[in-house]
């Protein structure tokens, strides 16, 4: 693959006595969507933090598009779109001149400046607010025009810290809809989140945090794959419960079946370890249906973002 | 001028988009807490208005020379009123939570120091602007004769042009001065709260402690020179055999940088520095009356220049990794 956009090695924070961040590393590429989290108090913040540059790491090295972030800080920050995760905005100006003064801020000239205000305004669809006074918005279109904010100077990194938190569920979707707008726009995405499901459906990468240690992170596939080496399968036969018994016995005998229980239920499941892959399987439906078994279902259960959360932070929560 | 420098001018003080900040004041001054806030301001500006023209009427019709207290008044409102203007600029930033978005951008910290400088500027000069005419008439009024009870009088203004010229200068410098400290140590602290407290505490120290403790230990000091007896006792000599003198040149020196001691000394025909007596005194070598704006500039010189500093620090990484 073509070298990553943002690049991170062994990132380190120390306070004092106290790890905030242990030796993180990541490779992010254009396009990725990084979906960061963990509990609380995790070092989500810490480590966005340093990777904007507004923190000095410990130890580690980190780069954003070959650049040393940590020697040349200046000349990284304009790569960077940072959304903090406690913000504040501006009183008593209107949300054009808002933009219009990062946009200035960014060096751009007022005819630049009048087109990005523009074009931000419609990205994060709040073209109808643009002369209302910030400090009349509501949270959630506060939290946009942090984030139009920061689209100003067209980063190609985006930097988001809980870009949803304290935001109803509506707000919410109208957040994740654009961050998944920026991702197909090409921007490589770090967002994080206390809570997964917020992120589960848009990020193509994630990384679990915990007390300072990044336990897992890489790609959703790979990540699923390593923790479930099998594939899940279940098939239900038409005729329920009496059904079952002779199918899970016929699946117990075939190649790439580990295992074959008889679910809980009326409805007679048979549930499949199955080790092969997506053409093995179809064969397998194949030679079923010719034995003569009256399929209703045949399903693969996937594990989700849910299930490998709760699988790899097992035991280490309190 | 080339135009590197142009361009730096520019982005310093004419496209400035720190300048935001100034509107940004200007409407919550305008605007504060809706329908009654706007009542408090229509009160607070009337009253300011009745009291500007009695001021004016006053003047006009009795002739008052009012320009001393008219001058300690000004130096009054800006000692007041440029560190209230000035003590969250960046501590203020940080409290609110956009101190680290305004980092990320390309904004460079002398765009930021000159930025928070600038509407501040506009604010004294608009303070110095307002008295201009009242001071103005004082000059020219009593100047004239004027008829009362007891015939024709004719006065002269308490102060030449020049002298008034001179205080317009120092009390703009002073005030610059203060800005500028104020922004430096806001530059340096996380809570705004600490930025007004150490500018009180330095104020008064400057103001108020130093005086006392000249007084008290100084004793001697230049203020009680003048009214007492200082043809001997006071001398510089005398004070270098008493063993006095570097209390005496520090202290006399210090009080000299007390923009009302500067006003006060204005009122004297005789420069206290021109005085027979005192010139013999070596002390006189901090005989600045006459370059105090000059001092005042340069301190607001050296305090922007840490502002600027500190925010380079801020910026600059602060450790090389191999
Ligand atoms: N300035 C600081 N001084 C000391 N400890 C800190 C500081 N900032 C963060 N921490 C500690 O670092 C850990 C990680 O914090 P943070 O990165 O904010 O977590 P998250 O964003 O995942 O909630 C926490 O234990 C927090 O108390
Ligand atoms: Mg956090």
């Amino acid at each position: 693959m073509n070298t990553p956009l943002l690049q991170a090695e062994i990132l380190r924070k120390t306070y004092g006595p106290l790890v905030a961040v242990e030796g993180i590393s990541l490779e992010l590429h254009p396009g990725d969507i990084f979906g960061f989290i963990g509990p609380n108090g995790a070092g989500k913040t810490t480590t966005i933090k340093m990777l904007a540059t507004l923190l000095q790491p410990t130890s580690g090295t980190a780069t954003i598009d070959g650049i040393d972030l940590i020697r040349y800080p200046r000349e990284v920050r304009p790569l960077i779109g940072y959304m903090p995760d406690a913000f504040g905005v501006y009183d008593d100006v209107k949300v054009w001149e808002y933009l219009d003064f990062f946009a200035a801020a960014y060096r751009q000239s007022r005819d630049e400046r009048t087109a990005t205000v523009d074009r931000v305004l419609e990205l994060t669809d709040l073209t109808e607010k643009r002369d209302a006074f910030v400090q009349g918005l509501s949270r959630g279109m506060q939290q946009r025009l942090c984030l139009a904010k920061c689209l100003v100077h067209d980063p190609k990194v985006l930097l988001l810290d809980e870009p949803a938190s304290g935001l109803d569920p509506r707000a919410r979707i109208v957040i994740k809809e654009l961050i998944t707008r920026l991702g197909q726009m090409g921007k490589t995405i770090i967002v994080s989140s206390h809570i997964l499901p917020e992120l589960s459906d848009f990020c193509n990468r994630i990384g679990i945090m915990e007390r300072s240690h990044l336990l897992i992170s890489g790609d959703v596939e790979t990540i699923i794959r390593q923790l479930q080496p099998t594939r899940q399968l279940l098939i239900t036969p038409l005729k329920g419960v009496g059904a079952s018994g002779p199918l899970r016995e016929d699946l117990e005998a075939m190649p790439q079946v580990e295992k074959a229980t008889v679910e809980n239920g009326d409805d007679g499941t048979v549930r499949v370890a199955f080790t092969g892959g997506l053409s093995e399987q179809a064969a397998l439906l194949r030679t079923l249906i010719e034995r003569g078994h009256a399929l209703c279902s045949f399903t693969e259960s996937a594990m989700d973002l849910e299930d490998v959360f709760l699988r790899v932070t097992t035991g280490r929560v309190n | 001028m080339n135009t590197g420098n142009s361009t730096l001018l520019r982005a310093l003080f004419q496209d400035n988009p720190m300048a935001l900040e100034g509107t940004r004041v200007w409407r919550r001054f305008l605007r504060t807490g809706g329908e009654t806030g706007r009542a408090v301001n229509v009160v607070v500006i009337g009253l300011f208005s009745i009291l500007y023209l009695w001021l004016l009427g006053t003047i006009l019709h009795y002739g008052e020379d009012w320009s001393g207290g008219l001058l300690y008044l000004e130096a009054i409102l800006l000692t007041l009123a440029v560190p209230a203007s000035m003590y969250a600029a960046v501590s203020g930033e940080r409290e609110r939570l956009t101190w680290d978005s305004l980092l990320m951008t390309r904004l460079s910290p002398g765009q930021i120091v000159i930025g928070k400088l600038l509407w501040r500027v506009a604010f004294i000069g608009g303070i110095l602007l307002l008295f201009l005419p009242l001071l103005l008439l004082c000059h020219f009024m009593p100047g004239h004769a004027r008829p009362d009870s007891t015939g024709y009088v004719v006065r002269d203004a308490d102060y030449t042009l020049a002298q008034m010229g001179y205080a317009q200068a120092l009390l703009f410098s002073w005030a610059l001065a203060l800005a500028s400290f104020c922004l430096w140590v806001s530059t340096k602290t996380k809570r705004s709260i600490t930025t007004l407290a150490v500018a009180t505490v330095s104020l008064l120290s400057f103001l108020v402690l130093v005086p006392m403790l000249t007084a008290l230990f100084g004793g001697k000091c230049e203020l009680l020179a003048r009214d007492h007896d200082y043809s001997t006792s006071y001398s510089y000599q005398a004070r270098l055999e008493s063993g006095y003198a570097p209390l005496a040149v520090l202290s006399t020196g210090l009080i000299h940088l007390n923009p009302f001691y500067q006003l006060y000394s204005l009122s004297y025909e005789d420069d206290l520095f021109s005085t027979s007596s005192l010139k013999q005194d070596a002390w006189r070598i901090w005989g600045l009356n006459d370059v105090m704006p000059l001092i005042y500039f340069g301190a607001s010189g050296l305090f922007l220049l840490g502002a600027w500093r500190t925010l380079q620090t801020l910026e600059a990484p602060r450790r090389t990794l191999g």
